[in-house]
């Protein structure tokens, strides 16, 4: 029996340590929200130390850095295959911060719905833990499937209709895309011919000795990873989503489920691919363009903060995709770091914006104003956000921007048109946040007088400490020690 | 000398003095004493103010090629892309300096404004952020802490414009000082990544983003704006935000803007109109601290033609007198703006002092021989080639310094005015923090003089003094002219002004319309666009269109597979199959 090492534990406790929580959950009684709160708590919490301790175990490591295998369905080829490489490493670090401040730092929209929510946040970080580990093609659809799941029950628990709305917009448009998906995947499996295998290595080895059967196999995953991306023209569900559904779905949405779709693209179509997309590229470029500009004019007519946040995080996935098209067989590190810049921001910035608008009671910008004088630590720390959402250096998103933008030097009008993009979306952010920061500070309208709460500023804290040190040392993110 | 040395090499602590003392001041500030509060904002910047002036020196008596070590922060930079280094040059050291003789006047100026207003501790703190970003700019030696320091300068401008203003603004102070300065961060940036399409598109993203930093043609649409900020934050946003900033910047660049093809040319001319429309938009004005803006702009613009005359000399000391000069008079012009009711007394004007007597030793600063500004024209004009750009120069130069004297003297006239009408400063220091800005621009230019014992070179030869001269003359002239015009036309505050003269200012304060347009035009071009791309695009053509007729058409194939279930078409179908034969049946029959 082959000896499994302690990175290898660390590899297979990341998707199963929420699971485990969230089995824990549904066993205590609904009143007990105490106890499932800490319970919560400390499986997300597990999970991000775990992450932690491999991101040490593994640092510097390049290509795969860790994988354990076992057959599971031998007749078919499909194994439970985990792994995870550097752009594995760093979007598990993502969806393991962003889980943790989710379960910490939201509540539910009524006490009585606190079992639910922790116990669905938890299974939204297992499936998307899932999707960043899985290595064989079936785990991997599987698990991306199975996401859906509590995220429709995470979304239709707004306060009004629209929540019910948007999460089934967002089911409807994601099992249509993910058939197509799945046609994808048998064309692809039948392709790379016999014994059948669902092994990632495996088939894109053979893959790459039957270069002309995967282009238009390819062409079938595509729409299922640009509607989770919300990319131009399947971006509708998105801000829908994010202003009528509760704070803890808008902060995994945009910052889990976005990138995730982008690291779809990475993970199976830069990985069977490779660097023969077969006009892919430029297609995909296109689209991030269109999706970026799109965003970043859209966002500047929102009078909705939730909804202006939203066109904010479109933009960036545009970006993503830009740098994601130009690396996708080669250096993904751009895209990669874009994708893990936006969604730690954009994370943030809901939020930040879920207390706010949950404490003032609206969403509208012009009707909240003053946190500058109420709220200067707290507003403060929403800025990190801020400014990595607009690029500005020190940041997270500064990095992304300016490796992306580097990506496509050699073509001038992508470029510009990207930079135009940057400008646009940084212009809104920035009004947006300039205006309810400044104004007069009227207590009466807020909901209490204890907003935040320490634990969403300490989580506020953590993620802009994050959004920083990746802004001025980016190589400790990527483990590049240069 | 070491001691000149060691304030040299410790160049990280220009930035980091002021970053800490603010860090320190908005975490504890809340809870100081007033006096322990001054104390540590006046640190902040006496500190690294008694090492510039070291530094400075070291880089003056020291040896030609005086080097400083570098601080290079290379790990986890991704080979170097994202490196942080500093160093600090000559350049830097003088930049550095100005900023923060600036910076200590209006720190002054804002601690006796603010003293009692709550959240003071972070606008100070928002002062010495704004310090700090420029001494990251000014020592930046790789491009993450230049675009650090460029950006962080404009965000903390916008933050300091906007912080006193009352809701009824509308968050309106600043923001466009705040947008056009995010596409000038933008271009920078474009700027860096444009090495691999040639220098010549390198120098013209560089050169567009400094024109937007300095306000010039057609970039000036955010000055009147950011001039209805508080005087400390103006003097500030102008002065070391937006003229320094880009005059310094220019200066690194220069080799590289000069290289490209008609770019020189095309800076030169940039500053030309530059002069020309802030006489204009000047003269137009009713309100001190947009003529004041205006005259920022006039002073860039002369900066940009001394580079493409190619005399960077010119440009550093026109740079100079203008951050210590007019920096000085917006200090003294400043109205603070917080409404009188929140500050607790009367919003602060001037004393009888400056409107006298100490207007007088700026007006004087700016024109006057032996000014920094006086030997900055000279050195100019008497650079200017013999062609249309030089003669437009000289010509230009004349019109600045007539322009200067008329608009200096209704500032004068206006701060008589405020000065009677409302309650002076309780303290004194503010008087005397801009006074001594105007009273170091004659010094220094004396001491450069005397430093180079009266050498010609300094102010341009003989052809540079009788320009300068001359213009000079036309400055008294100015002054002169309008002094006697008013007393025929007393002078009209705002608030009185005739329909016409509304619409005429209306017309300068937004550039004469083209500053206006240049906002306005992408603004509401790209509104439209977006609302068609939220409204029409996403939820009419896609939501509605798209998505909806295909809900609809599966729903419909459902109802049908419905029926079917039922047997209700069954039933239509045999009831149909049956109704046709007996048709056909009764129509044989």
């Amino acid at each position: 029996m082959a000896v499994v090492t302690l990175t290898e534990i660390l590899l297979l406790a990341l998707p199963i340590t929420p699971l485990v929580g969230a089995f824990l959950v549904s066993f205590f009684p609904a009143g007990a929200c105490r106890r499932i709160r800490a319970l919560g708590w400390t499986f997300a919490i597990a999970t991000l130390a775990i992450w932690v301790a491999l991101k040490f175990s593994l640092f510097s490591g390049q290509g795969m850095l860790v994988s354990v295998e076992w057959p599971w369905v031998q007749s078919l080829g499909i194994s439970l295959h985990f792994a995870l490489d550097e752009t594995g490493l760093m979007m598990a670090g993502l969806v393991t911060l962003i889980s943790a401040a989710a379960v910490v730092g939201t509540l539910p929209i009524l006490p009585e719905l606190n079992r639910s929510h922790v116990l669905f946040l938890l299974l939204a970080e297992a499936g998307m833990l899932g999707v960043v580990t899985a290595w064989d093609l079936m785990l991997f659809v599987a698990f991306w499937e199975v996401t859906l799941i509590p995220f429709f029950f995470l979304m239709g628990r707004g306060p009004s209709l629209g929540g019910v709305n948007a999460a089934t917009r967002f089911i409807v448009i994601s099992v249509a895309s993910s058939v197509l998906m799945w046609v994808g995947v048998l064309l692809v499996v039948q392709a790379a011919g016999l014994p059948r295998t669902f092994d990632l290595i495996e088939l894109s080895r053979r893959l790459s000795q039957n270069q002309a059967a995967i282009p238009s196999a390819m062409w079938l995953f595509v729409p299922a990873f640009l509607v989770r991306m919300a990319a131009f023209p399947l971006h509708t569900w998105f801000p829908v989503a994010c202003a009528n559904v509760p704070n803890a779905a808008s902060v995994l949405l945009a910052g889990g489920v976005l990138p995730l779709g982008g690291f779809g693209l990475i993970h199976i179509l830069g990985r069977l691919c490779g660097p023969q997309l077969g006009g892919m590229n430029e297609w995909l470029v296109w689209v991030g363009v269109g999706t970026a500009l799109g965003g970043g004019i859209a966002s500047m007519v929102q009078r909705d903060l939730k909804r202006l946040l939203a066109n904010v995080c479109l933009s960036q996935m545009g970006i993503a995709l830009i740098g994601l098209s130009y690396s996708l067989g080669t250096d993904l590190s751009a895209g990669a770091m874009m994708l893990f810049a936006s969604g730690i921001a954009g994370a943030t910035l809901f939020l930040f914006a879920g207390v706010v608008c949950r404490a003032r009671g609206s969403q509208r910008v012009a009707e909240i104003s003053g946190l500058w004088h109420s709220h200067p630590f707290f507003a403060g720390l929403a800025f990190t956000a801020v400014a990595s959402a607009a690029a500005i250096p020190g940041t997270a998103g500064f990095v992304g921007v300016m490796l992306v933008l580097d990506g496509t030097a050699n073509h001038q009008v992508i470029t510009l048109l990207s930079a135009g993009a940057v400008l646009l979306t940084g212009a809104s952010v920035v009004w947006a946040y300039r205006r309810i920061l400044g104004g007069s500070h009227h207590p009466a309208v807020w909901g209490g007088p204890s907003w935040p709460r320490k634990r969403q500023a300490v989580i506020l804290a953590i993620l802009a400490v994050f959004i920083l040190v990746c802004g001025l040392w980016p190589g400790l993110m990527m483990g590049v020690r240069s | 000398m070491e001691y000149l040395q060691l304030a040299a090499n410790g160049h990280w602590l220009l930035w980091l003095v002021p970053f800490t003392m603010a860090l320190t001041g908005s975490g504890l500030g809340a809870g100081m004493p007033r006096r322990l509060l001054t104390l540590l904002a006046l640190a902040g910047l006496l500190l690294p103010f008694c090492q510039s002036i070291l530094a400075v020196l070291f880089f003056l008596l020291g040896p030609a090629a005086a080097q400083v070590p570098q601080l290079k922060m290379t790990a986890f930079s991704l080979d170097g892309r994202f490196a942080l280094a500093f160093a600090l040059d000559a350049k830097g050291a003088w930049a550095m300096l100005l900023c923060l003789t600036v910076a200590l006047a209006a720190m002054v100026h804002a601690l006796a404004s603010v003293a009692r207003l709550a959240g003071r501790h972070r606008y100070l703190a928002l002062i010495l952020t704004f310090v700090a970003s420029a001494g990251f700019l000014f020592t930046a030696q790789s491009p993450m802490p230049l675009l650090i320091g460029w950006e962080g300068l404009a965000l903390c401008g916008a933050f300091l414009a906007g912080f006193w203003e009352p809701e009824a603004g509308g968050g309106r102070t600043g923001m466009r000082w705040l947008i056009f300065q995010r596409a000038s961060g933008v271009l920078l940036v474009v700027g860096f990544l444009s090495r691999q399409w040639g220098e010549t598109w390198t120098a013209a993203f560089v050169l567009a983003a400094l024109a937007v930093r300095a306000g010039q043609l057609p970039f000036h649409g955010w000055i009147p704006g950011s001039t209805r900020a508080p005087a400390s934050t103006t003097n500030l946003v102008h002065g070391v935000g937006s003229l320094l900033a880009a005059t310094y910047l220019m200066d690194q660049f220069w080799p590289l803007i000069a290289s490209a093809p008609y770019l020189a040319e095309i800076a030169g001319f940039v500053g030309a109109a530059g002069v020309s429309f802030g006489i204009l938009a000047g003269f137009q004005q009713h309100r001190s601290q947009t003529v004041l803006g205006w005259l920022f702009m006039v002073q860039g613009g002369l900066i940009w033609m001394a580079f493409a005359v190619g005399d960077p000399v010119a440009a550093r000391l026109l740079a100079s007198s203008g951050v210590l000069v007019l920096g000085g008079m917006m200090l003294a012009m400043g109205d603070f703006s917080v409404s009188p009711a929140a500050l607790g007394r009367s919003a602060s004007g001037l004393g009888k002092f400056f409107s006298q007597r100490g207007l007088l030793v700026l007006g004087a600063a700016m024109a006057l021989p032996p000014s920094l500004n006086f030997l900055a024209l000279g050195r100019l004009c008497g650079s200017a080639p013999e062609s249309t750009l030089g003669w437009l120069i000289r010509a230009l130069t004349g019109v600045a310094l007539f322009g200067f004297g008329w608009m200096f003297q209704r500032m004068e006239a206006d701060a008589r005015e405020i000065a009677t009408s409302v309650h002076q400063i309780e303290s004194r220091w503010p008087r005397w923090a801009a006074l001594s800005l105007g009273g170091l621009a004659v010094t220094a230019g004396l001491g450069v003089l005397l430093a180079h014992e009266l050498t010609p070179a300094v102010y341009g030869g003989s052809a540079g003094l009788f320009w300068a001269s001359l213009s000079s003359g036309l400055a008294v002239l100015g002054w002169l002219l309008g002094r006697a015009l008013s007393k025929s036309r007393p002078h009209r505050l705002t608030g009185r002004l005739t329909a016409s003269q509304r619409t005429m200012d209306r017309v300068a304060s937004t550039g004469l319309g083209l500053g206006e347009m240049v906002v306005q035009f992408p603004l509401i071009s790209l509104r439209l666009l977006g609302v068609v791309i939220w409204r029409g695009l996403g939820d009419f053509i896609i939501d509605t269109l798209v998505l909806g007729t295909a809900v609809r058409s599966i729903e419909g194939i459902g109802t049908a597979l419905r029926y079917l279930q039922n047997g209700r078409i069954q039933r239509y179908t045999l009831m149909t199959v049956l109704a046709t034969l007996l048709l056909i049946k009764w129509m044989q029959g």
